[in-house]
């Protein structure tokens, strides 16, 4: 049995998703003890994934470039860990909404389960097939509350992904019409060669795939959707789109630029300038966007943009230490942002109003949500006791070492912005005295308990998450090692 | 619904020969073009042509939209647990554990004729029931 692990993990969640449509009242506990089973299953491959092994498994016996197989390397491990956990605490956190029917949760199942395919998966069109199984529950969650706005944002988000994947397809069709496979680690052997014949070809389909992956990702020009999709989904949700789903995004640019087009190439063309520059360009966009922002959420849905561009410096530096920052930062950005979201969710519904200026004396209603709230945002300034302070030098570390000073004053000035936009919600969370009654009604017209168990403790795990990391980062670092150990080298020390 | 008794006569003549296109198309998949999705489709196709030509309600009276919706999920687990029976059999997942017969033949490459069966069955179930969302939606939002 313990050779069918990946299989499982993925197959875990779709079962669930499936049976969630017969049962009415089991549904949580289907959902949560299907994800629990799949971290359970992640966490047994952990010694041998982060010893350097790599788990392939061949779908219905077929291996090679022939049949499909999934791969659990380093790489993987660290962003199937990141998707479940955060996958878990969003199930959690969204028990005590009756609303939530039963294809919220089949929804949330199968969104989970194909972003575990997108990560595993060595095949690059079984990664679309997974990519667009994903981007379709999504848009589907995104207007679960049926309201005009949500649907006027996820029919956006729907039109931006589609083109999104549709160049994604596209560069995947150059690859195969150069090296006739579709495996990734078959493609990477034949594209050298196919380099030296064919080098625009090659190009084309970087250029195709970043630009498909960088709609997902939302890099400054492409980010339209981002701010609508990620403010008006359902706040669970949003944790989920702003926490996961770009990391999706992420991952697949990691896996294409670095296994498919190794190093080499990647440094050849000169990408790494491209992804040095659609970062600084959305970080700095992103930071300056959220400052004038009045909507809570979408104020955090601005910082989303300004913190992955952070993460695309990272990864355009290249370096040993550069890769190491900018995954440690895809993993603190998860912890932060899904804080920050949960704790929004809390805000929105005991105050009754997305406006931060309506937020006055939050604090004294609600102080230990308040007390993640700062911690999170403090992470997402880049303050020392916390996570997000971190990696955020080691990416500093990684671009004076590389050469590249000015990227430094770059995210300085990037986070004294951050730090301008987030004191100034922090400073109405303690200001003044609440208008409303404490206990405000919803839009729905239900009643919503703040101090509620399943709403509180996700939240209480992640802001402790955010200090053990800030506290000891060798932690994550330690989970990153082997990621950028094999892409770099291609071996695991 | 206004349709007139040539078009009503026709489409009732002419669904059990749709419906056994859509059987051929599922069950030859794996010997011929086709195969679970395209008869599924077919076979959707062919409950689409009733409630066009004859009146939606008659039609979801026949096939009701509650069993169809049941029976597309039904599909689609299916196939799941024809995918685990690979596991539990000492295969890997979705591999095939029934002897392979003379190529050519219906019964001749193992789990391929289920698997083409239960996507036919979501697929016809799938796409009579979007078809009912659509008609019953209409002109809200």
């Amino acid at each position: 049995m313990s050779i069918h692990i990946p299989i499982l993990i993925i197959i875990s969640p779709l079962l669930a998703a499936f049976l969630v449509l017969f049962t009415r009242k089991h549904k949580i506990i289907l959902a949560t003890v299907s994800i629990i089973a799949s971290i359970v299953f992640t966490l047994t491959l952990s010694s041998q994934v982060l010893s350097g092994d790599k788990i392939i498994y061949h779908l219905g016996g077929w291996r090679g470039p022939i049949g499909i197989s999934l791969v659990v390397d380093g790489l993987s491990f660290f962003f199937s860990l990141i998707t479940l956990g955060l996958g878990l605490l969003v199930i959690i956190y969204s028990i005590p909404e009756r609303r939530y029917g039963r294809t919220y949760y089949f929804l949330l199942l199968i969104s989970l389960s194909s972003m575990i395919g997108v990560i595993y998966t060595a095949d690059i069109f079984n990664m679309y097939v997974f990519y667009e199984l994903l981007s379709l529950a999504v848009y589907l969650l995104i207007a679960y509350p049926k309201t005009g706005v949500t649907l006027r944002a996820s029919f956006n988000y729907l039109i931006m992904g589609g083109v999104g994947l549709s160049f994604f397809l596209l560069g995947v069709g150059f690859l195969y019409a150069m090296t006739g496979t579709l495996d990734i680690f078959h493609i990477a052997e034949r594209l050298p060669a196919a380099f030296n014949s064919s080098t625009r070809m090659v190009l084309m389909s970087i250029v195709l795939i970043v630009t498909g992956m960088g709609i997902k990702i939302a890099v400054f020009p492409l980010h339209g959707w981002l701010p609508d999709a990620h403010s008006m989904a359902p706040s669970p949700v949003s944790a989920l789109l702003s926490g996961v789903t770009v990391k999706i995004g992420i991952y697949c640019l990691i896996r294409v630029v670095y296994t498919v087009f190794s190093t080499e190439i990647f440094l050849l063309i000169g990408s790494h300038n491209i992804l040095m520059v659609l970062g600084v360009v959305s970080l700095l966009f992103g930071a300056s966007m959220a400052l004038a922002q009045k909507d809570l959420k979408r104020l955090l849905a601005y910082s989303t943009i300004n913190q992955l561009g952070i993460v695309l410096i990272g990864l355009g530096i290249g370096t040993e230490l550069g890769l190491t920052g900018a995954l440690f930062h895809v993993l603190n950005h998860a912890i932060m942002k899904s804080t920050l979201f949960f704790c929004a969710g809390i805000m929105i519904a005991e105050t009754g109003t997305r406006e931060v200026q309506g937020l006055n004396g939050f604090s004294r209603q609600q102080p230990v949500i308040t007390f993640a709230f700062v911690i999170a945002s403090l992470g997402m300034i880049g303050i020392p006791p916390i996570n997000g302070f971190a990696s955020k030098w080691l990416i500093c570390l990684a671009a004076v070492e590389a050469g590249y000073t000015f990227l430094v004053v770059i995210i300085l000035t990037a986070s004294a912005i951050a730090a301008a936009y987030y004191f100034r919600v922090i400073q109405v969370l303690f200001s003044g005295p609440l208008k409303q009654d404490p206990m405000h009604a919803h839009e729905g017209g239900q009643v919503i308990h703040g101090g509620n168990l399943f709403r509180s403790w996700p939240i209480y795990i992640l802001a402790a998450a955010c200090l053990l990391l800030g506290l000891i980062p060798t932690l994550g670092i330690s989970l990153v090692k082997p990621a950028v150990s094999l892409l770099l080298f291609h071996v695991v020390p | 619904m206004g349709s007139s008794k040539i078009i009503r006569t026709i489409a009732q003549k002419i669904f059990p020969f749709i419906v056994l296109f859509g059987f051929y198309l599922i069950s030859n998949g794996h010997l011929s073009p086709g195969g679970g999705f395209q008869g599924g489709v077919v076979l959707g196709t062919a409950i689409i042509l009733l409630a066009l030509s004859h009146s939606i309600e008659q039609t979801e009276k026949k096939f009701k939209s509650r069993w169809l919706n049941m029976l597309e999920k039904l599909g689609i687990l299916t196939l799941i647990f024809l995918g685990f029976l690979g596991i539990l059999l000492g295969y890997s997942f979705l591999s095939n554990f029934l002897p392979l017969g003379k190529p050519g033949q219906i019964a001749s490459s193992g789990l391929m004729l289920f698997f083409n069966i239960a996507i036919g069955i979501k697929v016809a179930a799938g796409v009579s029931v979007i078809f009912y969302a659509l008609v019953r939606y209409r002109g809200e939002i």
